[in-house]
Parts: C-alpha cells; sequence; structure tokens
C-alpha cells in the first residue's frame, strides 16, 4: 500500500527548456494543459486496474470485516447484519491470530537483514569482483525470482526431509541432520531460508542499478586523497546508496510481511502452528467459511504493511 | 487533498452498502423445491471441478456417456484436495461456479453450509438403490444435495509377508497392535505403523477419531449438536494413540499418505490405516504379483473392550444452484449413479460403488480384501456432519500434534481442543 497518489506520479511541469521555440505564457499554459491530459491518459491503465484490482476489493473487505458475513452469506453479501468492529477485537484477540502476528513479525526480522545484506554482497561482487561470467552469475542470481514458487517449495520440501540431501550433505559434514520441517525453529529457518532464496535476486538487481548510478568519479577523488577500499565502501557507496537501501528495505518488508506462499507449500502453517502467516490464518478462516473474520484479518495486515512502510520511508529518508 | 477525497469516498461507499445491509428474519435458506431434469440426451458444455487424485483418471468415463450424448462437452479441472473448499467458496462469491462437482466427505458439511448447491431433483435416481447411510451423507436437513458416487471404510493394511517372517499375527486389538509394531520394529522396520500426520489436519482428528470410538468415546454426540472432545474415553485414547509415537512405533513426520506406497514398498512402513484405493496405488506400481505376495488388509483393530470402528468417507456428486448447464450435469450424475460405471470406476480407482447391486460383481464379491472394507464399514465412524468440522479438524489435529511432538498431555491438548471448539460450535 505504499502507492504514491496520482498527483505525486505526474509529471512536474513542463519547464520550458531550451528545446522549446515558444516560451511566451499563453503557450505554456496550453501546453501544460495538455501535457497534463497526456499523463492522465497515460496513467489510466495503470489507475484503473489499481482500482479495480486493489481499491475496491479492499474497500470492500472493510465493509465486509464490519458485518457478519460467514460462506452462508457469499451469495448473498448485502443481507448480512453490521456488527461494527466485533471481528477487530475477535481476530485480534484470538490465539492464533496473535500467533501469526508473532510469527510474520519474525519471517519479517529474520528474512528482510539477510536479504539486504546478501543482496548488497552480490550486488557489489557483481558490480566490481566477479570479471569472468558476470552475466551469467547475474543470471542465475536472478533466476529464482522468477522460478515458479510451487515447483520450487516442492523441491526444498524434497531437500528438507529426514532423509533428504540437505541432512545428507550434513550427514558427511559430520554434524547430525535436523528434523527440518518437524521441529519449529528449522521449519521457520527453512521458510527464511526459502525467502531470500526466492528475494535475493530482486534485492540484487535493485542494488546493483543502485551502484551503477554511483559516478565514478566521486570514486577516483576518493582514492587520490588516500582512502581505502573500506573507507570508500562506508563513507561513499553506502550513503549514496542511501535510496536504494531504503527501497530494498520497504519492497521486502512488506513482501514478507505478506508472507504466504512459502509457508503454504512447504509447511501448511506447521509443525505446532510455528510457520503460520497472517496472510495463511486469512485464508485459512476465508476456507473455515468466516468470511467477515477473515477480512477483518486481511485489513489488520493492511494496517500492518501501510503503517510499516510509512513509517520506514519517515526513518529511512535522506535528509536531503 | 485528494487523500482526503479518496478516504472520504471509501467511507461513503463503505456506509452506502452497509445501509443495504441487514438480514432477512428468516434464514434464506434452500427453496425445497426441485426441478425435474429434462428429457433427450445432455447437450452443452459440463464444466466440471473433481478434487484430488481421482481427477486423473475420470476422464475414462467420459467416453461412454459422450457416447450416449453427443452434443455434449465435458470439461474438467482438476483441483487439489486442500484448495477445493476454499477455490469453491471463491467461486460461489463470484458467481462463476461450474456445472458440477465432485466432493469429498471431508469438505462436504463446509461447502453445503454455503447454501449454494441445488437439491437432487425427485425422480434422478433410485434412492433405494442406494446404501441407506451412505444416501443419508448427501442430506442436509432431509433434503438431498449429493448424490453419492463412491464410499470405503479404512482398513488396517499391512506387509503380511513381514509379518509371517517376524512371526506376528495380524492384530486384532490394541494390545495386539502395539505387540505386532514391536516385533517389527525389532527386525529392523524404522517405523512400522503409519498414521495420518503431517501436516496434522481434520485428517489426523478425523483418524483419533476412530480410536476414539474403539475406546467407547468420540468427538462429536451423535446428533451432531455438541463436541465431546475431552471426553474421558478420548482422552484414554489418545494416551493410547501418543504412546505408539512416543514408543518410535509412528514417525510425526511422515510418511504422509500418498508416500506410505513407496515406504511400504521398501519395507521402512509395515503397516497403515488406509483406504481401498491404497490396494490400487500399490498395484500400479508394483503389479498385481506384488500386492498379492505382500500386502494383506483386515478391519481395524478393536478397542480394551472389543469395540470396533473404522473411519468412513467417500465422495457425492453436487451441482450448484448458479450452474449454468445444471440439467446436462443432473444427466452425468445419473449416468454415474448406474451400477456398470460405478464398477468401472472401482476398476479405475479401486473406489467402492455406492448402489448397492454393483457389490455383487465377482470383482467385488471376490476380493478377499474387500471383504474387510464391507466389515468395516458396518460400524463406520463418519465425519462429523458439522460446517464448522474442518476449523474443529485442523484445530484438534494440531493439538494431537503437540501431544505426540511432546509438548503436551493428552488432557491438556484435548481440553484446549474442546474450549476452542465450543466457541466455534457445530455451525448450526
Amino acid at each position: 500500500m505504499a502507492t504514491t497518489t496520482p498527483e505525486e506520479r505526474a509529471p512536474s511541469p513542463p519547464s520550458g527548456g531550451r528545446g522549446s521555440p515558444h516560451r511566451h505564457k499563453p503557450r505554456s499554459s496550453v501546453l501544460r494543459r495538455s501535457q497534463t491530459r497526456a499523463a492522465w491518459i497515460f496513467l489510466a491503465p495503470f489507475l484503473l486496474i489499481t482500482a479495480v484490482f486493489t481499491a475496491i476489493p479492499v474497500v470492500a473487505a472493510l465493509g465486509m470485516s464490519l458485518t457478519d458475513l460467514t460462506s452462508r452469506d457469499i451469495r448473498t453479501p448485502l443481507a448480512v447484519d453490521f456488527v461494527g468492529l466485533e471481528n477487530f477485537v475477535d481476530v485480534l484477540t484470538d490465539v492464533a491470530f496473535q500467533r501469526s502476528m508473532l510469527n510474520t513479525a519474525m519471517f519479517v526480522l529474520l528474512s528482510v537483514p539477510l536479504n539486504l545484506v546478501l543482496g548488497l554482497a552480490l550486488a557489489l561482487l557483481l558490480n566490481r569482483g566477479i570479471r569472468r561470467l558476470r552475466t551469467f552469475f547475474r543470471a542465475a542470481a536472478y533466476l529464482p525470482v522468477i522460478t515458479n514458487i510451487v515447483a520450487a517449495a516442492v523441491i526444498w520440501q524434497y531437500a528438507f526431509a529426514p532423509r533428504g540431501p540437505v541432512n545428507a550433505a550434513l550427514e558427511n559434514l559430520g554434524t547430525g541432520g535436523l528434523n527440518w520441517l518437524g521441529e519449529p525453529p528449522s521449519a521457520v529457518a527453512a521458510i527464511v531460508m526459502l525467502g531470500v532464496w526466492r528475494n535475493v535476486g530482486t534485492c540484487m538487481v535493485l542494488f546493483l542499478a543502485g551502484l551503477q548510478s554511483i559516478p565514478e568519479s566521486v570514486y577516483e577523488a576518493a582514492a587520490v586523497d588516500g582512502a581505502t577500499a573500506p573507507r570508500r565502501f562506508w563513507s561513499i557507496t553506502l550513503p549514496l546508496l542511501q535510496p536504494t537501501t531504503l527501497l530494498v528495505t520497504v519492497l521486502m518488508t512488506v513482501s514478507f510481511l505478506s508472507i504466504f506462499e512459502e509457508p503454504y507449500l512447504l509447511t501448511a502453517g506447521g509443525p505446532l502452528g510455528s510457520t503460520r502467516s497472517i496472510a495463511l490464518w486469512v485464508y485459512e478462516q476465508f476456507g473455515f467459511g468466516n468470511t467477515a473474520a477473515s477480512m477483518a484479518g486481511s485489513f489488520i495486515l493492511i494496517a500492518f504493511v501501510s503503517v510499516v512502510a510509512v513509517v520506514q520511508f519517515r526513518f529511512l529518508r535522506g535528509k536531503d | 487533498m485528494s487523500r482526503a477525497a479518496g478516504l472520504g469516498a471509501a467511507v461513503a461507499i463503505t456506509a452506502v452498502t452497509l445501509a443495504g445491509c441487514g438480514r432477512a428474519d428468516d434464514g434464506a435458506g434452500a427453496s425445497g423445491a426441485s426441478e425435474g431434469v429434462s428429457d433427450g440426451p445432455a447437450t452443452g458444455t459440463i464444466e466440471l471441478w473433481a478434487a484430488g487424485a481421482e481427477g486423473e483418471e475420470l476422464p475414462e468415463l467420459f467416453d461412454a456417456f459422450i457416447e450416449d450424448n453427443p452434443d455434449v462437452d465435458i470439461n474438467m479441472t482438476p483441483i487439489p484436495e486442500e484448495d477445493f473448499v476454499t477455490k469453491m467458496t471463491a467461486a460461489i462469491a463470484a458467481g462463476t461456479v461450474p456445472d458440477l462437482i465432485y466432493v469429498f466427505a471431508e469438505h462436504q458439511p463446509a461447502l453445503f453450509a454455503t447454501e449454494a448447491f441445488a437439491p437432487v431433483p425427485d425422480g434422478l435416481v433410485d434412492e433405494s438403490a442406494f446404501f441407506e447411510s451412505v444416501w443419508e451423507t448427501g442430506q442436509v436437513d432431509d433434503v438431498a444435495y449429493g448424490v453419492p458416487w463412491f464410499t470405503y471404510a479404512r482398513v488396517f493394511q499391512y506387509r503380511a509377508d513381514l509379518a509371517e517372517a517376524a512371526g506376528v499375527d495380524a492384530p486384532e486389538n490394541w494390545d495386539d497392535l502395539r505387540e505386532f509394531a514391536r516385533t517389527l520394529k525389532d527386525t529392523g522396520v524404522a517405523y512400522p505403523l503409519g498414521f495420518y500426520v503431517v501436516p496434522f489436519d481434520e485428517y489426523t482428528a478425523a483418524q483419533f477419531d476412530t480410536f476414539a470410538h474403539q475406546n467407547g468415546g468420540g468427538i462429536i454426540d451423535d446428533d451432531n449438536s455438541a463436541w465431546t472432545i475431552n471426553s474421558p474415553e478420548n482422552v484414554e485414547a489418545l494416551e493410547f494413540y501418543s504412546s505408539l509415537f512416543a514408543d518410535g512405533f509412528v514417525s510425526p513426520d511422515g510418511p504422509t499418505s500418498v508416500d506410505s506406497v513407496a515406504y511400504l514398498t521398501e519395507g521402512r512402513l509395515a503397516g497403515v490405516l488406509n483406504g481401498p484405493w491404497l490396494r490400487g496405488w500399490i498395484k500400479d506400481a508394483n503389479g498385481q504379483e506384488w500386492l498379492d505376495a505382500h500386502m494383506a488388509a483386515l478391519v481395524p483393530p478393536a478397542g480394551p473392550d472389543g469395540e470396533r470402528a473404522a473411519s468412513i468417507g467417500g465422495g457425492n456428486w453436487a451441482v450448484p444452484e448458479d450452474a449454468d448447464n445444471a440439467d446436462a450435469a443432473w444427466k452425468f450424475v445419473q449416468y454415474a449413479s448406474e451400477p456398470e460405471v460405478q464398477l468401472t470406476w472401482f476398476g479405475l480407482m479401486g473406489n467402492l460403488p455406492t448402489v448397492k447391486v454393483a457389490w455383487d460383481d465377482p470383482a467385488i464379491a471376490d476380493d478377499e480384501a474387500l471383504d474387510e472394507v464391507r466389515a468395516a464399514m458396518e460400524f463406520g465412524v463418519p465425519i462429523p456432519a458439522v460446517p464448522t468440522w474442518n476449523q474443529v479438524g485442523k484445530i484438534l489435529g494440531e493439538q494431537i500434534e503437540r501431544v505426540v511432538r511432546g509438548g503436551a498431555t493428552p488432557q491438556e491438548a484435548l481440553d484446549t481442543a474442546q474450549a476452542e471448539a465450543e466457541s466455534i460450535g457445530v455451525g448450526r
């Protein structure tokens, strides 16, 4: 929900720059109006899709979350009673939902830093470190992003089976194998690994773009001044990457707050409910026929995502 | 400015929408009136949604139907079993329902609770041709919404060759079952017994319910009006059930029902409680000869007082009220209720017919393993026929997981499950 409003997206007013033959005012105003119109036309498909597939469902979900809608009413969703915030109170006091909030927080706190660090490390390697086969490595790191998650999850499930390859490898190293998907801590670890594996390519590509936008001359000047490589990294690369870091942090936080496929496919929320995310809880409630409760749950999730995104934008934005 | 406007619009839309809300005084239930099916062959396209592994074999039955009804097309979409209720509920909400579904006993109460299914037309099939107890599974408040298509009882299926080599008899009761497991464990079978474990859901709960019944208990009362999950008999049953895990006879990590074929073949598993289709799967994997030489079936072991119980289930056909081509869909149901068609299906999937006369066919009558299935159906324990079953079953399954993974005592787990089940209710 961290999208900008249409106004923020609209192009800035034309500056009437050097190439513009007519600079006197009336013409500029006409030009401006026609450009605004063009902008709206270009934006229309996006706005329409957002409205149909995001805005309207969000409003509808808000409406439904205030009623006693269940699966029995879904063909006549208006013939229900208004119950106010009752569903929200029920959901927030539900032990399983509270547990899913904790689980989700755990996924975010573990996965987002890992993604940032690994994504940046990969981007640095690909930007400078690796000279041969750079395209190959870049494609390899990005491959999981475009891999079908269902197929990937089946392979991971097999890999983490008690007698699967991961444990075989661990036993070869002399350590005992783990009951990966059977014990809560290792099941959480497996989900985090799958999530990081799947998202690190996106982080890498974004960081790579950020790195390449830093002018070479800055590094040259620093080198002339005698700055060591670590110093250049801390004093130039990281500060100049800040907008990218902010973007990646927000994207990953939002993505892991709404984590669903990984636990759904790998563990079905188990063992002992330790990997049931908020989104999975919502999905289950919908399947159980508790439609209004699932709407309330998804609305609480949307609220979390919005709040976290806004807070991150406020705190991580550079002082410019 | 625009944010405020957007928010205002949202609130306005919500308010307007809510203003139109409110329940009618009487529940807008099913009309009960059922139209007949037209004469003549079926026409048009039948959109059919099928759940689970059955979907793969179902098209084998289409050809003969299409031969008799040349103007009909059947478009089948297989849906993963665990997503079936969710997808179907979403389709009902969106008004994009198929014409015909094939619904497992496990999902039926939740789906029929949507009140979005059409009653079975009068005279479509001869009710008395079906097993009475099976016909009842398709009814809600004495109105039939589902036409039973196959049925089964889960029986104890085991590696008879391994048991013989180890010198242990087939388990007749709980003590035997433990003895069977201990003996085979000693001969090197990693996990002698396989139960419905990962992901510890309503299937686990339903399996536990049969152990509860074998001990004189049960998780819901006889008229499906109240949960009785933490009764002393149930606690005792869970103590026995979980002790098999604690002694290392059952693994909480699997194999899953599907994997059990490979585990049984390798001899890493010696006995499971599963439906007759398992024999079909083993036959597909290893051939009839292997099946006959290695596997045997027996009614599930009896409880301490000799009480028997087996979990039964099956699948019913149902037609959504909003179906575009209900007429053709019902005609397919009529076709699927013919004994010969049910026998063909039995040949393909090992699922047992719901019309009585089909059971006289030698294919079923002469099969010893199926004798046990038939015997087990006598004391079958059905899935609790309440709309909240999937939710309560999932909770109970997770509580059982707490016990077998060592976190809770049977009493604690069943008390927790009972408290949650009571707050959810039976949904009626």
